[in-house]
């Protein structure tokens, strides 16, 4: 079992004297009333989920190839309190274990202060301070529990569970204020944080080998308009976290000439999304459409005298002395370094899209089906390892507040959304695949 | 059919079967419209408040609106999720299933923009309770015969 490594540490420090250090600030100031005034309505939840995973080809988020893997669990616990007054303070800390590889984590998910600053009778503006959810789309918020979420896994091609840590929250400080329009509400977040860098899940977007991972900023925006109740409802969110990073690459000749380096220090890399949402409800159904752009794009200074350095290597290789078929190895070799770096400081550009429909049966049952698809925009539509089209449909069995049943079966086409490091030999595996989960939970 | 009815005018006759006969109706009229709606809306006497819009009631039950408009906070009562009343209350006058309504109350909880409705037990505790909390509102089933306690029954217009 591995715990977290040392860059989520350091930033969980981090967070808990800034914590410590409001909660004094509001401990120090002067006493308004009795003790009883503090820590009312506090309320502690706990969830437990065990998924059963199986794949035909590929490990899809588990060790699921060919087997019945057990590695997909959730633990977690979560409490909600009023300080003082209007003072919030929630906290969620998960245990969750994605694959073997990966090993399991256990993390703060969200700690934070929540005053509201302003209230009227339909409308409200506040502010929360410490790590927070980023609540992008309209599922990113609720995606921790497995009661709130629709499936066994969020649709991949928008809630990625490959950089889910990074992405699901950050610390910082956040502004929200809704308002009651007719039957509708118009909400507005702004989120101002440090991301969160899990050097995991950074080896994921970037195949270079990542230290010394930073957070620098983080900046998420979101208006909402709509309802939980029937009708549309709707959401625009632009969320853009960056990154700094060292980086060290090696480009290895075989025989007398010299490798090639790429040595970064404090590169600088980011991932920009505009997403729109849209959903309609009915009691009995809901149809659900979720579109995004993300662009993945990191600046090296160092690149292109590596790439003169690359181009220089192949102008020398006729007089080498290496093999004709070695030469044309090294040359290939350049080759596709040379792409894949100049994408990565183009600009990784996809496109993210699901269309859902839910079908709430009765008060247990409810059934789905998603269609589910990421497209890297630039790149050959046969290129699997940016290609991802999921197919699926499942259903959930609630029989009361507690316990939750799932099953869903995927059928795929592409790896797009395949963690690297649970799937080191993808080349001339299965571009279809099918995948099954069963899941139960224990909500409490 | 005796000899004395067989004196009485028939307008008397008939105008007492016709109140009879609206009476009745109305009566039954009265209940039919009771019926329709398969709760009661219980606030705390206190509140001014005589009836309440659908969209107001939604408001509230999802924990956006916070105070009445005499600046009291609301504090919000619901009964268990499986007890038929709750089921009826979200499915026939709120619209959505109880699990909506309760991924609702989690969101507005954890992301604190709000606090979590209080759950009791039964509907004698709930009415208890809305008597003895101002700025309280609950529900019931309609047909509930209660004693009469400091909370009053409020009309939803949709």
């Amino acid at each position: 079992m591995c715990w977290q490594n040392v860059s989520m540490r350091k930033q969980q420090q981090k967070l808990l004297s800034l914590l410590g250090s409001t909660l004094l600030i509001i401990g120090g100031a002067p006493a308004y009333g009795e003790s009883d005034e503090w820590f009312k309505h506090g309320q502690l939840e706990g969830f437990l989920s065990q998924t059963f995973s199986h794949s035909s080809d590929h490990n899809f988020l588990s060790e699921s190839d060919d087997d019945l893997s057990t590695d997909l669990w959730e633990a977690g616990v979560l409490g909600s309190v009023r300080v003082k007054d209007d003072l919030l303070f929630s906290a969620q800390v998960l245990g969750r274990q994605v694959s073997q590889d990966s090993g399991s984590d256990a993390r703060v998910d969200y700690a934070f202060f929540s005053l509201p600053l302003a209230q009227t009778i339909d409308s409200q503006i506040g502010m929360r301070v410490g790590r927070i959810r980023s609540s992008f789309g309209f599922y990113n918020e609720t995606r921790d529990i497995p009661h709130t979420r629709t499936g066994v896994l969020m649709p991949q091609s928008t809630y990625y569970d490959m950089t889910r840590n990074s992405f699901y929250s950050s610390d910082g400080i956040e502004f929200f204020a809704d308002k009651a329009v007719g039957d509708k509400r118009l909400s507005f977040q702004l989120f101002l944080s440090r991301p969160l860098a899990d050097e995991d899940e950074v080896g994921e977007a970037a195949s270079l080998t990542p230290s010394n991972l930073k957070g620098e900023r983080n900046v998420l925006l979101r208006v909402g308009y709509g309802s939980e109740f029937e009708g549309f409802r709707y959401a625009l969110t632009y969320y853009k976290p960056e990154y700094s990073v060292d980086l060290h690459a090696r480009f290895e000749v075989p025989g007398p000439l010299p490798d090639v380096e790429l040595n970064e220090q404090g590169a600088n890399f980011f991932s920009q999304t505009v997403m729109t949402s849209i959903e309609y409800n009915a009691l009995k159904w809901a149809l659900t459409f979720e579109y995004s752009r993300h662009k993945f794009k990191a600046r090296l200074r160092n690149w292109l005298s590596a790439r003169a350095e690359l181009d220089a290597l192949v102008a020398i290789l006729p007089g080498s002395g290496l093999s004709a078929e070695q030469q044309a190895g090294v040359a290939k070799g350049v080759t596709n370094t040379q792409a894949s770096i100049d994408r990565l400081t183009d600009g990784i550009n996809e496109e993210n899209y699901y269309l859902q429909g839910l079908y709430r049966i009765n008060e247990q049952w409810e059934g789905y089906v998603r269609y589910d698809a990421t497209r890297a925009r630039g790149l050959s539509r046969t290129n699997l390892y940016s290609r991802w089209v999921d197919v699926n449909a499942g259903a959930t069995y609630q029989p009361d507040e507690h316990w939750l049943l799932r099953a869903e079966l995927h059928y795929i086409d592409g790896w797009a959304r395949l963690l690297k490091r649970d799937n080191e030999q993808l080349g001339g595996s299965s571009r279809y695949w099918t995948a099954a989960f069963f899941q139960v939970a224990y909500r409490f | 059919m005796g000899s004395s009815s067989s004196n009485v005018t028939k307008y008397p006759h008939t105008f007492s079967s016709f109140s009879l006969w609206l009476l009745l109706s109305l009566t039954l009229l009265s209940g039919w419209c009771r019926g329709a709606e398969p709760v009661d809306i219980l606030v705390n006497s206190a509140q001014a408040k005589e009836e309440v819009t659908l969209r107001e009631l939604r408001a509230i039950y999802t924990m956006k609106q916070r105070l009445w408009s005499d600046g009291e906070t609301i504090t919000v009562f619901v009964l268990p999720e499986a007890s038929v009343a709750h089921r009826d209350f979200c499915k026939k006058i709120l619209g959505v299933f109880p699990r909506q309504l309760k991924s609702v109350w989690y969101r507005a909880v954890y992301t604190g923009t709000g606090v979590a409705p209080i759950e009791v037990k039964t509907e004698q505790e709930l009415i208890e309770r809305v008597s003895q909390t101002k700025g309280a509102i609950g529900y019931v089933l309609a047909e509930r015969k209660y004693e009469k306690t400091t909370t009053k029954i409020i009309k939803l217009t949709r």
